[in-house]
This record gives C-alpha cells, sequence and structure tokens, in this order.
C-alpha cells in the first residue's frame, strides 16, 4: 500500500486537481480520515482526496510537518499556529472545509477561532462586506432587530 | 458554520445575527452552545436607571442593559447562573423575580413576607435591599427541575422553592446556623456553616420533591478574638490587621474549595473592634489584605492549605457566587489569581445599619469660605471634597491604599491590584455575573 524509500513509510496523496504529494505516513496520519483510510487498507498506493485542491493541501502539509515535531516547545507551537491562521478569509474557509474532510481537529479548531476572532466586535456592516453577504433584511427588521439588544451595537470598532 | 458559531462570544452572536437572515437563523439557536466566558462585573446600579451596567474583562466594554418595563424601579440584590435577582422596594409587597437581562425572561419568586423575619428589613425599606444574602438557582434552565435557594436574613435563614411556588419553604435546623455561602454541584446544595464541627446530611421537601442538602464545617471560619487583632496606631487613626472577614464557596477542577478573604480595617482613634456601629461616628474602611484558600472534602469536613491554584487556575469570587476558570484560555486572565468583587460591607452587620448613602462628613475648618468638605459615602467606597461655591463633587481617586497597591481607575470604578505572595489581587466593589 505504501511505497518505501529507505525506512520511512512513505504516503501519495492526490488532490482534486490531480497533484500528487509523498509524505511521510507518520505525517499523513493525523490526519483522521487518512489514517482510517490506511487502517482500513481501503488506500491503494494513491490516497484519493477528491475535496481537497492542490494549493490548500501544500498548507496543510505544512502544518502537519510541524506538528508531527515532537522536539517543536508548546510555546513554539502556540507562535506556529497563530502565524498559520495570519491568511486570508477565502484560504481559511478552503482550510476549514479540508480540515472537516480529514478530519484534523486541531487545525479546524484554530481555523474556526480565527473566524470568529475575526468578527469580534466588528459592525454587521463590515462583516457583510468582509464576507461578501447581501443584507436581505428590510430597513424596519433590521431595526427592530437592534432595538431588541441595543446594547450589544454600542461601541464597535470603526469601520 | 456550527463550529465557528460556537467559538463567538454572546455579545457578537448577538449582533452578527443581524447580518442575514441565514446567519440570524444559525447564530440564534440555542442548540449550539456558547464559549464558556468569564463572569461580567456588574456596576453599581443607578437609583432610576431602569438598567443594569456590566463590564466585560474580555473585551474591555461597558454595556448598558436596560430592563424590561415590568421590572422599572426594581433592584438588583444578585445572582446566579445569568440570572439577576430583582426585587421591588415595596413595603407591602416586597416581590422578587429572576431576570435574564439579555434575553428579558423572567420567573416570580414567593414573595418575601413568606419569610417572617422579612418584616424588620422591610420596614424601614432602605434595608430590605440588605435582605437577601445570596441566592443560588440548581440549573441555568428555570423549569420546573430548577431549585431556587436563599441565604437571607443575616445569614440566618435558608429557604427553597421551585418555580411556580407560593411561598419559600425555610429550612429548619437544629442548631441557630449561620449560613455562609452555598453551592450547587453533584445534585446537592453544599452549604458552608458557622457552628459544630462536622458534616451534616439533610434533605427539605418542596411540593414534590426532595433537595438534598450538606451543611458543611469550615474549621478555620469565625471571627477573630479582639484580642487577638494587630492593631497598629497612627496619627489620627488605627489599624486592625488581617482580619478575615468572607468566605467564598468555589470549585475547582472537580475540588472544593473555600477562599477566605482577610482583610485590613482602617478605624477611627477611639476604636475597638469589639465595638459595633451604633455609634454614629462610626467610620471603617475595609481593604483586603490577602486571602488563604482551602481545599475542604465535603464530606468530613477535613481542610487543607492551599499554597497556589495551579499555574492555569483563576478563581472569580463574589457574595453572588463564585467560579474558577482556566487562565490560560482567557485573553488577560493570569493563572493562580484571584479576581474578586467585594461587597463586604453588605455582610457587615454593625454596618447594615447605615440608613444613608452618606457614611462621614469632615470639615478642614470652621470657616465655612476656606472650609473644604470631605464625604465618604457609598458604603466607604468613594472619598468626594468639595469646597464652597463647587457645582459638584470631585471624586478623590486613589485614598487609603499603602503603598505597593496599583490602582487601575475606569469610568465608573476601580481596580486595586496587589501582589501578595504568589497570588495577585484584583478587587474592585461591584458583584460579578456569570455569563450564561
Amino acid at each position: 500500500m505504501a511505497t518505501t524509500t529507505t525506512e520511512t513509510k512513505m504516503l501519495t496523496l492526490c488532490t482534486s486537481d490531480k497533484q500528487q504529494f509523498q509524505i511521510e505516513e507518520t505525517i499523513a496520519l493525523q490526519a483522521v480520515t487518512i489514517r482510517n483510510m490506511v487502517e482500513d487498507e481501503c488506500a491503494s498506493n494513491v490516497i484519493p482526496l477528491p475535496n481537497v485542491n492542490s494549493k490548500i493541501m501544500i498548507q496543510i502539509i505544512e502544518y502537519l510537518k510541524k506538528h508531527v515535531d515532537s522536539s517543536v516547545s508548546k510555546e513554539d507551537m502556540e507562535k506556529f499556529d497563530s502565524a498559520f491562521v495570519e491568511k486570508k478569509l477565502s484560504e481559511i474557509f478552503d482550510i476549514i472545509l479540508a480540515a472537516n474532510y480529514l478530519n484534523i481537529k486541531n487545525l479546524l479548531d484554530i481555523c474556526c477561532q480565527r473566524v470568529a476572532d475575526v468578527m469580534k466586535n466588528k459592525s454587521p456592516e463590515w462583516v457583510r462586506r468582509t464576507f461578501n453577504i447581501v443584507n436581505d433584511f428590510t430597513a424596519e427588521e433590521e431595526a427592530k432587530i437592534r432595538k431588541e439588544h441595543e446594547w450589544a451595537f454600542e461601541g464597535v470598532d470603526e469601520d | 458554520m456550527e463550529m465557528i458559531v460556537k467559538r463567538v462570544t454572546l455579545t457578537d452572536r448577538i449582533r452578527m445575527s443581524s447580518v442575514c437572515k441565514y446567519w440570524r437563523v444559525i447564530l440564534m439557536n440555542e442548540e449550539i452552545k456558547k464559549p464558556v466566558e468569564i463572569p461580567w462585573l456588574m456596576l453599581p446600579q443607578g437609583q432610576i436607571d431602569n438598567q443594569v451596567s456590566f463590564y466585560n474583562l474580555n473585551d474591555e466594554k461597558v454595556y448598558n442593559l436596560k430592563f424590561p418595563e415590568s421590572v422599572h424601579g426594581w433592584f438588583c440584590c444578585g445572582s446566579s447562573k445569568g440570572w439577576l435577582v430583582v426585587m421591588t422596594e415595596s413595603k407591602f409587597n416586597p416581590n422578587l423575580c429572576l431576570l435574564n437581562p439579555i434575553s428579558g425572561a423572567q420567573l416570580r419568586l414567593p414573595c418575601l413576607l413568606t419569610i417572617s423575619s422579612s418584616e424588620k428589613f422591610v420596614h424601614p425599606l432602605s434595608q430590605n435591599r440588605r435582605f437577601i444574602n445570596k441566592i443560588e438557582l440548581s440549573s441555568v434552565d428555570l423549569g420546573e427541575e430548577c431549585i431556587v435557594a436563599m441565604i437571607c436574613d443575616n445569614h440566618n435563614v435558608l429557604a427553597f422553592c421551585r418555580a411556580g411556588d407560593e411561598r419559600w419553604n425555610i429550612f429548619q435546623s437544629n442548631y441557630d446556623e449561620f449560613y455562609v455561602d452555598m453551592l450547587f454541584r453533584n445534585n446537592v446544595f453544599d452549604v458552608m456553616v458557622f457552628s459544630e464541627s462536622g458534616v451534616k446530611n439533610c434533605t427539605i421537601k418542596l411540593t414534590d420533591c426532595e433537595v438534598m442538602l450538606r451543611l458543611i464545617t469550615f474549621p478555620y471560619l469565625g471571627y477573630v478574638d479582639a484580642n487577638q487583632v494587630e492593631i497598629v496606631e497612627f496619627d489620627h487613626f488605627r489599624l486592625f490587621k488581617k482580619i478575615a472577614v468572607r468566605q467564598y464557596l468555589v470549585e475547582s477542577n472537580s475540588e472544593l474549595l473555600i477562599a477566605q478573604q482577610i482583610m485590613d480595617c482602617f478605624a477611627l482613634k477611639d476604636d475597638h473592634w469589639n465595638h459595633h456601629a451604633d455609634n454614629p461616628n462610626h467610620f471603617r474602611y475595609f481593604q483586603t489584605n490577602g486571602f488563604e484558600v482551602y481545599k475542604i472534602n465535603p464530606n468530613d469536613s477535613h481542610c487543607e492549605r492551599l499554597n497556589n491554584l495551579g499555574d492555569h487556575r483563576a478563581l472569580f469570587l463574589a457574595d453572588s457566587g463564585s467560579l474558577s476558570f482556566s487562565g490560560k484560555e482567557y485573553n488577560g486572565i493570569h493563572g493562580n489569581c484571584i479576581y474578586f468583587a467585594s461587597s463586604y460591607f453588605s455582610t457587615f452587620e454593625g454596618l447594615q445599619k447605615t440608613q444613608s448613602f452618606i457614611d462621614r462628613i469632615e470639615l478642614s475648618s470652621v470657616d465655612a469660605a476656606q472650609c473644604v468638605v470631605s464625604v465618604v459615602c457609598d458604603d466607604t467606597k468613594v472619598l468626594a471634597l468639595c469646597q464652597p461655591g463647587d457645582e459638584r463633587w470631585n471624586i478623590f481617586q486613589g485614598y487609603l491604599t499603602p503603598n505597593g497597591v496599583e490602582i487601575v481607575e475606569f469610568e465608573h470604578f476601580r481596580i486595586f491590584k496587589k501582589t501578595v505572595g504568589q497570588q495577585h489581587l484584583v478587587e474592585s466593589n461591584n458583584k460579578l455575573l456569570t455569563v450564561q
């Protein structure tokens, strides 16, 4: 099932755009979905990942490589994580989808937290622009919602 | 989306629910749990504000939440599990209700007059704010299962009720108990008492259920022997040192802890510790010196003093209820720290007799034109100064604090920061609300 170079077991992952990635098995197995495939022996030489494109796969491999390294201190790992999520939101959303599919819990956690943090103390208008969302409330409906919890709308960050 | 929503704080969630209809459906879905947030600090409530203000340490903002019209003119006298306890100042019908300040939901509690000793608090009216010492709910959800427990009447009465009950059920003990604090955990109300040593398991019957209680004696509890109080004499006042005044029950990492607040008391030259406050000139100013934290075994009341809380634990202590948090998960919350909202004066028997807002007035000179008037007011929390002709009082900031105390001033309140041994103390003068 896996190819062997020297002593390290390698796995080949194939992304949606038919790119192949050869990575060490220990790195890839952090993704529970891949681990299950390998354990169930339903993976042949090449593991197809139709829900992940190569651009996102490169980033996920970067993340997995760091996290498999047990010599990295807890603090450095936290630093790496917080730097890792400093990406464009559209990329974060793609990583969330991929991390969900591949079942990489910590990666999913930090990316979801990043999205939650982006909304922190922001106005709904700012969020609509940033997330590209159309406001489908009427002016009356929106005013009513705001009135219900006026306090939550006070003192938000300047757009 | 759900995975993101469960990480969004309550305030952000409410605001984001106005982004679009789809978001509103998801964000308002109560099935998706909120992240656990550190409690909001409740700021002193104004007389006719009909609102209540909270300071959120997490985003360093003050929220002003309006009261629903049905409780306009009511005041807040406690909180438990996200609910405020609000009360009318009515002489004949002192009503009590639980109010969720965010949703506006309310639940009427039985009238206080069903507890006979409430009368002495209702007359005169200004006293009835002092009647309730603590309210503890058995659950956030105020359904039929929820039990409301209340310590009141100078910590002498322990009463229970359930939603819809007409009257309070008073727990009858064989002793004159002094109920210090209580905590609902593992289906039992753990109540700290001031009595014989040991632990007593008891029950009280409500309409169609039985409530389990465990009365736990804290062996190190008690007012300090007047002869043992260390007194430091100054020119114009004396200082009583390290008096154990207040104990809080709190659960941390599934263990029951008791945090004992140690205070220094500034008093007038002629004051004696065992004097009570019948003297109209009586002035005492209390300042927290430190805390002792004990782990208590709820089965045999065996206590073990702790030297630290652990790197990541922080305690939040308040009359309205205490909690512990993992410090590393919250911005600005430090591990091995005690955060406390101190309203010691409301539990001090002598000062309960202080009927007015003003505790003490001092004039600097007999000549009115030259005179500086200083007023200690609002339970000695505030020192205000003025000169003849002034339009307003000048609030003096940072008084009576010895060296080594850092004072952080906010618009509405101040926080005292102090390092005692390994503990950093943060003090303010208000209640805490647990956000649920």
